[in-house]
C-alpha cells in the first residue's frame, strides 16, 4: 500500500535536489552575515566553508544509512528497529523539531513581510494569505512539493544576480588579514553556518521517493553546493559593502544590501525582492511541516493528515492573533532551540549511521 | 462538495482579503526630496524640507517648510503640521547639512531616523552647505525646476566632472564607523543667484566635525587616489613657472587612473608608497610661447613632475589636518595587522607622522586632432 503510494509520488533527481536546496535557503540568507559578525569578523567565510564540509559529511552519512533500507523513510526504519515505544518517542522529537522550525519560519515570514512591505496591515490577515499556498503544498505531498521547488527555482534564480548589482567601488582589502579574531571564534561561528544549511536532513524522508536512489549522494551534494553558492555570495557581498560595526546593527543585512541598488525604473527593490522571496520561504515551511505531519501519521497510524494540519494552522493563527510575537522574541527562541537541535541532529545522524548504516548489512541482504 | 467549499474559501480569501492598510495616494502625499538641517542661534535644530506639490489648484511647484525642534523626527512631525499632506522621506534625494551644524554637533546620531526606517531612501546624497540653506531655495535654481531634482543633477554632474565625490547616507554611516578612514561629504555654496558645488568637506573621525575643505582641483586628485573616477575626468594642471610669468596650462581628460598603495614598516616608522598611473588625452593646452620642439614626451614629463608635487601637497595637507579620507588605514590594517592593533584608536595621529612617497606615471594617449 505504502509502496504503491510512493511509486505514485516518485520524484526525479532534479526535484530531489531542488527540494533540499529550497528547504535549505530560508531565513538564514537574510540574516547570516549578521549572525556571523556576532562571533567573528570577515573570517566568517572560513566558518561558512567549514560548515559546508560538515554538512556534506553528514549528508553522506544520511544517504549511506538510508541506502541500507530502500523504500523506507527514517520513521519506518525507527519503528522497525526500536518498536512502538522508543521508536515513537524519537519520532515525536522529530515531529517537535520540524514543527518548531516550520513555525519559526512561518511566524518570521509574517513579521518580516509586515515590517518591510506592509507595516499597517495586521499579522493575522497576512497569515490568512500565506496559509493557502502552504496548506496546499503540504497536503499534496512530496511530488508536488518537488515540482513547486523547481518552479520556485525558475522564478527566483535572478535574485542572486540582483545582489551583484551593488558591487561597484568595493574594496577587497576588507578581507585582509585573513584571521582577525581567532580560530576558536571561527569554530564557534560554525554553529550558525551549519544551522544555515539545515534542510539537508529531510533527505531522511525524501530518499525513498527518489526515482534513481543511486544518485542520491550526488543530488544532496549538489543541493549543498547550490546553497553554499547563495550563502557565500550573500556573506561576501555584505562584507564588501558594510563594515563590521554596521553589520552588527542590522537585523537583515541582505535586505539592507538591496536598498542600495538603484534601478532607473524601480525604487525600493527590497520590497520586490522580498515578495518573490516569500515563495522561497514557503518552500522552507512546507517540507518541514510535511515531515512533521508524516511523523504524526506514523505515530497515530492514520492515513489522513487533515486533522493534524488543521490543529497546526489553528495554533499558528491563535499565536499570531493573540501573541503576535516580535522578531526579537522569535530570534531569541530560535537561538536557544538551535543549540539543542544541533546536538540532537548531529548525534542522531551519527548514531544512525554507525548502527544502521555502517554495521548493518541492510534489510534486503540480511 | 468539499472540494467546492475549499475552492470557494480560497477564492474568497484571495479576492477579499487583500491588504489595503498601506495604500498611499499621491495627491495626499508631499514627498520630501530635499531635507536640510542646521542649528539656530539657541543651539536648536532647524529642519528645512522641500518637495514637489501635485495639486492642480496651486501655483507653486514645490513647498518649502522650516521648523525648529530637538530631533529630526520631532522636526518632521512639526513640518507635517505645516504641510497639506504627509511628509515622508522615502523619496529623499538630497540631505543638506549646514556648516554651522557640522562645526558644533555630531551629525551621525541625527541620521538615525533614516537608518532605522526601512522606507527611507538611504541612497540620498549628503551635502554640506557653506552658507545658509534657506538661500538655496531663494536662489535662481528654482527657475530650473524643483530643487530636489536640480540639486541632485548638479551634484551628479559635478561628480562626473571630478569636482566632488558623492556620499550617500549609507556610505556616510560606513565611513563614520570605519576606524581606518575619516568621513567626507560633498560641499555646496549657495549665493543669491546660484548654487555651486565647491568640492569636498572633510570631517573628523570621532565626532564628524568640520575639519577642512578640498577645492575642485584637489577633489579631482582625491578621486584619483580613491580609484573612484568617472571617466573622463577633467584634471587641470598648472605648468607655469612661478618666477617667469608665462601662462602654461594643461587640462587632461583622464581615461584611466589607478592608484596603488603599498607600505613599508621599520619599527614604528611607516612609509606609504603611493603609485598613481594615469592615462589621459590632452584636452587643452594653453601656452603663450609654443615649443614645438619639446614634443609629447617632454610635455608628459613636465606634467608628471607637476602632478607628483600636486599629489604630495594634497597628502601633506591631509596629514597636517590629521584626517585620512583616502583610507590609507585600510592598507595598514590589511598588511600590518599587529602594528595596526597598537594604533587603531589613534590612526589619524599615526597617519600624520607617516612618511609618504608619491610616484606618478602619466601617459598621454591622444592630443586631439592637432599635434603637440
Amino acid at each position: 500500500m505504502i509502496q504503491k503510494k510512493r511509486q505514485l509520488n516518485e520524484i526525479s533527481l532534479s526535484q530531489f535536489v531542488m527540494l533540499i536546496y529550497k528547504t535549505q535557503i530560508g531565513l538564514s540568507v537574510l540574516t547570516l552575515p549578521r549572525q556571523l559578525v556576532e562571533y567573528v569578523e570577515t573570517e566568517g567565510i572560513i566558518s561558512l566553508l567549514i560548515g559546508y564540509m560538515i554538512t556534506n559529511l553528514f549528508s553522506v552519512f544520511i544517504i549511506r544509512t538510508m541506502e541500507k533500507h530502500p523504500g523506507m523513510t527514517i520513521f519506518e526504519v525507527l519503528k522497525h528497529y526500536l518498536g512502538n515505544g522508543l521508536g515513537n518517542l524519537i519520532i515525536l522529537i522529530w515531529v517537535f523539531r520540524t514543527l518548531f522550525i516550520a513555525s519559526i519560519v512561518m511566524l518570521s515570514t509574517v513579521q518580516i513581510t509586515k515590517f518591510w512591505i506592509l507595516p499597517n496591515t495586521s499579522s493575522s490577515l497576512l497569515f490568512a494569505l500565506f496559509f493557502v499556498p502552504i496548506y496546499m503544498l503540504t497536503k499534496q505531498g512530496i511530488q508536488i512539493m518537488g515540482r513547486f521547488a523547481q518552479f520556485v527555482y525558475g522564478i527566483t534564480f535572478w535574485m542572486l544576480g540582483v545582489l551583484f548589482l551593488t558591487l561597484h567601488h568595493v574594496d577587497w582589502l576588507h578581507f585582509l588579514p585573513l584571521i582577525q579574531t581567532s580560530w576558536q571564534s571561527i569554530f564557534v561561528a560554525v554553529s550558525s553556518t551549519f544551522t544555515s544549511f539545515m534542510g539537508f536532513e529531510l533527505a531522511f524522508i525524501f530518499y525513498p521517493y527518489l526515482k534513481q536512489p543511486k544518485k542520491a549522494v550526488k543530488g544532496i551534494l549538489i543541493a549543498n553546493t547550490l546553497t553554499l553558492n547563495i550563502l557565500m555570495s550573500v556573506v561576501v557581498i555584505c562584507y564588501l559593502k558594510f563594515n563590521i560595526q554596521e553589520l552588527k546593527m542590522m537585523i537583515w543585512p541582505t535586505l539592507h544590501l538591496l536598498k542600495l541598488v538603484q534601478l532607473p525604473f524601480l525604487e525600493r527593490l527590497e520590497v520586490f525582492f522580498l515578495s518573490f522571496y516569500l515563495f522561497v520561504l514557503f518552500m522552507t515551511v512546507a517540507p518541514y511541516l510535511y515531515t512533521a505531519m508524516n511523523g504524526m501519521q506514523s505515530i497515530l497510524k492514520k492515513r489522513s493528515t487533515n486533522k493534524s494540519l488543521f490543529v497546526v494552522f489553528s495554533c499558528w493563527f491563535l499565536i499570531i492573533f493573540l501573541l503576535d510575537p516580535t522578531i526579537k522574541e522569535l530570534t531569541d527562541i530560535e537561538k536557544v532551540f538551535n543549540q539543542f537541535d544541533l546536538i540532537f541532529l548531529g548525534s542522531f545522524i551519527f548514531i544512525s549511521w554507525v548502527f544502521l548504516g555502517r554495521w548493518r548489512k541492510g534489510l534486503n541482504s540480511s | 462538495m468539499r472540494k467546492g467549499l475549499f475552492a470557494f474559501c480560497v477564492l474568497f480569501a484571495t479576492v477579499f482579503i487583500t491588504s489595503c492598510g498601506d495604500q498611499m495616494y499621491l495627491e495626499e502625499m508631499e514627498p520630501t526630496l530635499v531635507l536640510g538641517v542646521d542649528v539656530g542661534p539657541n543651539n536648536e535644530l532647524i529642519l528645512y524640507s522641500s518637495g514637489p506639490i501635485f495639486s492642480k489648484e496651486g501655483d507653486i511647484k514645490f513647498h518649502f517648510v522650516e521648523t525648529k525642534a530637538y530631533s529630526m523626527r520631532e522636526a518632521r512631525k512639526l513640518a507635517n503640521s505645516k504641510s497639506q499632506g504627509f511628509i515622508g522621506s522615502r523619496k529623499l534625494q538630497i540631505f543638506l547639512i549646514g556648516k554651522k551644524m557640522l562645526r558644533s554637533k555630531n551629525v551621525y546620531p541625527y541620521l538615525d531616523l533614516f537608518l532605522r526606517d526601512p522606507k527611507t531612501n538611504t541612497n540620498a546624497f549628503i551635502i554640506a552647505v557653506d552658507g545658509s540653506i534657506k538661500d538655496i531655495f531663494q536662489s535662481q535654481i528654482i527657475a530650473k525646476g524643483r530643487p530636489g531634482v536640480v540639486l541632485r543633477n548638479i551634484a551628479k554632474q559635478s561628480f562626473h566632472n571630478g569636482s566632488t565625490i558623492l556620499t550617500p547616507i549609507y556610505e556616510f554611516q560606513r565611513q563614520f564607523l570605519d576606524r581606518r578612514q575619516t568621513p567626507y561629504i560633498s560641499e555646496l555654496k549657495p549665493d543669491s543667484k546660484q548654487v555651486t558645488i565647491t568640492g569636498i568637506t572633510l570631517l573628523k573621525e570621532k565626532n564628524a566635525h568640520y575639519v577642512a575643505s578640498l577645492n575642485n582641483r584637489e577633489s579631482a586628485l582625491f578621486l584619483c587616489l580613491k580609484n573612484q573616477i568617472e571617466t573622463p575626468l577633467s584634471l587641470p594642471i598648472n605648468l607655469s613657472e612661478p618666477k617667469k610669468e608665462k601662462t602654461d596650462l594643461v587640462n587632461l581628460e583622464v581615461k584611466k587612473a589607478k592608484s596603488k598603495i603599498s607600505l613599508q614598516r621599520n619599527g614604528r616608522h611607516l612609509t606609504l608608497h603611493v603609485n598613481v598611473q594615469i592615462s589621459a588625452d590632452l584636452g587643452e593646452h594653453v601656452e603663450i610661447k609654443h615649443h614645438p620642439e619639446e614634443g609629447i614626451e617632454g610635455l608628459q614629463q613636465r606634467i608628471n613632475q607637476q602632478l607628483q608635487i600636486d599629489f604630495q601637497q594634497l597628502i601633506k595637507k591631509l596629514q597636517t589636518l590629521q584626517v585620512d579620507p583616502v583610507g590609507f588605514g585600510r592598507y595598514v590594517k590589511a598588511f600590518e595587522y599587529p602594528y595596526w592593533l597598537t594604533i587603531k584608536d589613534q590612526w589619524t595621529k599615526a597617519f600624520s607622522k607617516c612618511q609618504i612617497k608619491v610616484k606618478t606615471k602619466v601617459k598621454i594617449r591622444g592630443t586631439g586632432v592637432i599635434n603637440g
